[in-house]
């Protein structure tokens, strides 16, 4: 059976796909790659459909060894390069956002990102691994997904799967990286429960500089500001969340909630940064500051469609 | 009865809240009764556009998670607007008859409240006043409903406990749960689904997992569903939990008489 075997797996790397859709009302997350833009450039560049699992990779520090000949690629950082050493023979770099062609005993090291807090690495094949409700990819907290729900540990062995046969070459153009440029203003919807508060409160969220803490993992991320106080208080009759959702609990420091974020939850939620800004904003370390700017719903429906029209234009799906 | 109100959330997100608050109102209270109705209502509401969806009636909708008094329409914004969406509910809201609920199941459920699970029950005899034979009796004397789902996969918030019991979480939270604990808090209680950190009040462990992926149905109960506790000592409970291994499910839900509620 085909392999890869995870050599060092750095702080936080684990198996992510597109994840589960249509479960949350029995209390299983959503899950799924937290950054999709860099997911489905990094399938695309190894010929793989969109939603195909790879490896998504936080801070960096992640190497595996492959004994298969196959293709992979690294995108969501695409300033940071890979280091290929072969079995025998010298070790070469090569850059992030193109394919790269290894062969049996290949090791492959992603070293510590620079350019980015995130990255996502595709191989040019699936992981055989059992999905659960629909999704090979890991949510920690609710124990599914990946090999035995948890984060990739060194000595994992991952057996691969029909390995695509002859991927194409391919690079991100321009216009496609530009997706993954440092962003610092993201877009929010104000709501479900702007009400909660008075209108000098969300003046202060638009107006004041936010830092991103070290308190960040695949539920949420928490940031340092200014404290947002509620008119009466936290609490709220439980409902449903989205992805993106800034949380104001009781001590007014916002939590934006991520990809394996709680189903439901009884604090007010202030404001959703849009689907459109998201990605961007997992990409970003500790301590970097970001500001807050408020738009329509129909405006973050619209920047959407968009991005989804950008992303179908320069990454042309005919595979194989 | 107030009118339900629309919420953004974000561009992939619609709340419908039944509860009447929002601008103007802020946090309103609501009676236990009436918060129960309402959470039904937008359960319902829930179910019947799920089941349209299913039905290739429109798409775009990407998930539908009901909370208390409310409902989450999770949708995709390539697909569908938050406009498009609203009018599609709005219009099935209209025909909601809620006369015509699907029947719920009971699920009675087997809990075991000695010492060694029960790692709270000093605390709450002392909080409540009662024995612990009466804490007992008290939790298994009442059909309870699964309010919503949420935290962990399979777990749910069962309300309808008996004032007595009521009580606030643990000022401080353990960091380990263990899989199975039932814990009490504020008017409701849960059973964890997995080991996990939690509040609660933990006063017994229950043997039957809430999730089991090597089950056909991996989830044991949804919202909308009925539950009852009845005691087993420590002998049946290592039996019932012998008797689970390898997706095994020893038990099956009733018919629920909505009545009983």
């Amino acid at each position: 059976m085909t392999m890869l075997t995870i050599l060092t797996a750095g702080p936080y790397t684990s198996i992510q796909d597109k994840g589960r859709t249509g479960y949350q009302a029995l209390g299983v997350p959503e899950g799924g790659a937290v950054d999709p833009d860099a997911r489905i450039t990094a399938n695309w560049l190894v010929s793989q459909p969109p939603e195909t699992a790879g490896f998504e990779i936080f801070m960096g520090g992640f190497s595996f060894k492959t004994d298969t000949a196959l293709a992979i690629a690294l995108s969501g950082s695409l300033s940071d390069q890979l280091t290929i050493t072969p079995a025998f023979g010298n070790a070469r770099t090569e850059p992030a956002g193109q394919t790269i062609w290894l062969q049996p005993g290949d090791q492959v090291l992603v070293p510590p990102l620079r350019g980015s807090n995130l990255a996502f690495l595709s191989v040019s094949a699936n992981f055989d691994l059992p999905p659960v409700f629909g999704s090979v990819g890991t949510s920690p907290n609710a124990r599914i997904g990946g090999l035995d729900g948890g984060m990739l540990r060194a000595g994992d062995r991952l057996p691969l799967r029909a390995i695509t046969p002859a991927p194409k070459q391919r690079q991100l153009q321009a216009e496609c990286a530009r997706l993954f440029e440092p962003q610092t203003i993201f877009r929010l919807v104000l709501g479900p429960q702007d009400f909660c508060f008075e209108s000098d409160q969300i003046e202060k969220l638009t107006s004041s500089d936010w830092k991103l803490t070290t308190r960040m993992d695949r539920m949420g991320l928490r940031l340092s500001g200014p404290s947002l106080s509620h008119k009466i208080n936290a609490d709220i009759l439980s409902d449903g969340i989205v992805k993106g959702a800034v949380q104001i609990p009781g001590d007014g420091q916002p939590i934006i909630l991520m990809a394996d974020h709680q189903t439901t939850g009884g604090y007010t939620k202030i404001a959703s940064v849009i689907s459109t800004d998201l990605p961007a904003l997992t990409r970003l370390a500790a301590h970097r500051a970001i500001r807050f700017v408020i738009v329509s719903q129909a405006e973050a429906e619209q920047l959407a469609r968009q991005k989804a029209a950008l992303l179908s234009k320069v990454l042309p799906m005919e595979y194989h | 009865m107030r009118q339900p109100v629309w919420f953004a959330c974000g561009d992939t997100g619609l709340l419908l809240d039944f509860s009447g608050y929002g601008p103007g109102l802020g946090q309103v209270a609501i009676p236990a009764t009436d918060r129960a109705k309402l959470t039904r209502k937008a359960r319902q509401l829930g179910q019947m556009m799920r089941e349209k969806a299913d039905s290739g009636a429109f798409r775009g909708l990407t998930d539908i998670v009901p909370g208390l008094c409310s409902v989450l329409f999770h949708y995709d914004p390539v697909i569908i607007t938050a406009a498009e969406l609203k009018q599609i509910v709005s219009l099935h809201l209209e025909q909601l008859d809620l006369s015509q609920q699907t029947p719920a199941r009971l699920w009675r459920l087997p809990v075991c409240y000695e010492e060694k699970f029960a790692l709270d029950l000093k605390d709450v005899i002392s909080k409540t006043n009662l024995t612990p034979d009466e804490v007992i009796a008290l939790h298994t004397s009442r059909i309870l409903e699964v309010a919503i789902m949420g935290f962990l996969p399979g777990l749910g918030y069962l309300t309808g406990v008996d004032n007595a019991l009521h009580l606030p979480r643990r000022s401080e939270p353990r960091t380990f749960v263990p899989q199975g604990s039932v814990g009490l808090a504020m008017d409701q209680t849960v059973i964890y689904p997995l080991n996990s950190p939690g509040g609660w009040n933990l006063i017994g462990r229950m043997p039957i997992p809430l999730f089991d992926q090597k089950r056909e149905n991996p989830i044991l109960f949804s919202a909308g569903d009925q539950v009852s506790f009845y005691a087993v000592n420590a002998d049946k409970y290592k039996e019932l939990v012998a008797s689970c291994v390898d997706g095994n499910l020893p038990i099956c839900p009733e018919q629920a008489d909505e009545a009983a509620l």
